[in-house]
């Protein structure tokens, strides 16, 4: 070992060590600028530093597909499962969003008519057979719903309840022949009945009957139920579209064109209960028995015939 | 004989040469065998196995190479790693030559201790030496792993160039 001290390799390896010291205070001096070895060594070695970084970068691009199959399925997987939710949050959205609607109209309806009892439905099948547009709606019994329970939407008057089930009931709409409506026109107080017609049917229109000869309804004019113990007063009905001179020539008749498409109609509030809901006109001071004698506000032609109609 | 010598010889230098060269441009890519953040100085080993493998002053010399191709790399001074290695590389030369059996556990033990020294000497006067706040995370998840990973890597290219050196000296000698 001390022999090593005295060779010429040793010498050679001390003059190197110098030279890195040497080095050393040079790029010490020049304080970040590369001195002349650096930029010899740097030209050397760029070449292969360069060529390595592009062969790295295109192995790692190859293999990146099949590397990180297993994180893209994964992640895959996790999109597909959020977007299932997503599309489930859509579907609350929308049956949040239709929900608020129906229930901005009810509040509607409710402010104008604070002593009704309304039990929001919506129309979950339609009879094929019918013509009339009669519907099936998913409230019943249970919820309250009796048969004659009159049936709006925000436009007007679409129908009353016919025949009621535990958790269903089936709607005859004012396109019924089957129905008559006591009602009145809005602007001159000309009373009548408004009750559906084959014909008109087909138009989704329906007609008042029994108007005087001389009243003073006008095409334009809106009709209104007259009220009584089936539909309470003010149900908006819809508007005249045509006055005609009835077959006897006695009365006049005319053809309305219903605010509510009873057709196309979704969702529907059932009026449960309202002021002097199934009480006969005149009950109150003549008796029970003079009642009966009494027009009604509304009846159904088939099943109560004996009624006669409000208003006349 | 002695033409056939010098060709050899310059050959076996310059696939060392060119090794040392390879590995760096590897060392300098980012991502390359990089696990977890942390990717070796693949010079090192390269040095310690030459410097156990070969004379003393061609030990130096590749030594000293590497250490300055580190110092390329680095935010060090540059002949600073040079002459770290250039040390190390010498002092593994002799013991080599003198003292230790060349096999795959001294090559983990000789290249553990220079790539360690080397760790420690530059983690003291880039990092201890001014003083930065918690400093012990350099070290714990840089400086220790970086060492570790160059240290494992010893024997492999211990067993490389003892294949390179047999090769090439085979030519001649036979």
């Amino acid at each position: 070992m001390k022999d090593f001290l005295k060779t010429k390799t040793f010498k050679l390896i001390l003059g190197l060590a110098i030279l890195m010291c040497a080095f050393m205070l040079r790029a010490a001096y020049t304080d970040g600028i590369a001195i002349f070895t650096q930029k010899v060594i740097g030209a050397v070695v760029y070449p292969f530093q360069k060529a390595s970084t592009e062969i790295s970068s295109a192995v790692t691009s190859m293999l990146q597909g099949y590397l990180r199959a297993e994180q893209l399925k994964e992640e895959n997987e996790a999109l597909k499962e959020e977007l299932r939710q997503l599309r489930d949050q859509l579907v609350d959205y929308e049956s949040i969003k239709n929900e608020n609607q129906l229930y901005q109209r009810f509040l509607d309806i409710k402010e104008q008519n604070a002593d009704f009892a309304f039990c929001p439905a919506m129309v979950i099948g339609r009879d094929a057979n019918s013509q009339f547009g009669s519907f099936i709606i998913d409230k019943g019994t249970l919820q309250g719903v009796a048969k004659r329970d009159p049936v709006i939407t925000s436009d007007g008057l679409v129908g009353v309840i016919e025949e009621v089930g535990l958790t269903y009931s089936r709607v005859i709409t004012i396109y019924d022949p089957g129905l008559n409506v006591g009602a009145y026109v809005s602007r001159t107080r000309d009373t009548g009945i408004v009750v559906g017609a084959v014909d008109l049917a087909q138009e989704g229109q329906c007609k008042m009957t029994y108007l005087p000869r001389d009243s003073g309804a006008a095409i334009g004019d809106t009709v209104l139920t007259s009220g009584g113990n089936v539909f309470p007063k003010g149900l908006k009905i819809g508007s005249i579209k045509e006055i005609r001179q009835e077959d006897h020539g006695v009365s006049l008749y005319a053809v309305i064109e219903p605010f509510a498409s009873a057709y196309g109609v979704k969702d529907v509030f059932v009026i449960t209960a309202f002021e002097g809901q199934g009480v006969m006109i005149g009950e109150d001071l003549m008796g029970s028995g003079a009642a009966e004698s009494q027009t009604d506000a509304g009846s159904f032609s088939e099943s109560e015939s004996s009624s006669t109609e409000a208003g006349q | 004989m002695i033409r056939k010598k010098r060709i050899w010889v310059f050959a076996k230098y310059f696939f060392y040469s060119l090794l040392l060269v390879i590995f760096y441009a590897m060392q300098t890519t980012a991502g390359v065998f990089s696990f977890f953040g942390v990717r070796p100085l693949w010079v090192v080993p390269i040095a310690v196995s030459i410097a156990m493998c070969e004379n003393i002053l061609p030990a130096a010399v590749f030594g000293a190479v590497s250490g300055l191709l580190c110092d390329l790399g680095s935010q060090a001074l540059f002949g600073f790693n040079g002459l770290v290695m250039l040390c190390g590389c010498t002092a593994i030369a002799l013991l080599s030559f003198f003292l230790v059996k060349v096999s795959w556990k001294s090559a983990l033990l000789l290249g553990g201790g220079l790539a360690a020294i080397r760790a420690l000497v530059e983690f003291f006067f880039f990092y201890l030496i001014w003083g930065y706040e918690n400093i012990q995370l350099v070290f714990i998840h840089f400086v220790f792993p970086t060492f570790l990973y160059t240290a494992l890597l010893t024997p492999f290219f211990l067993l490389l160039i003892q294949k390179m050196k047999e090769k090439c000296d085979g030519q001649w000698k036979e």
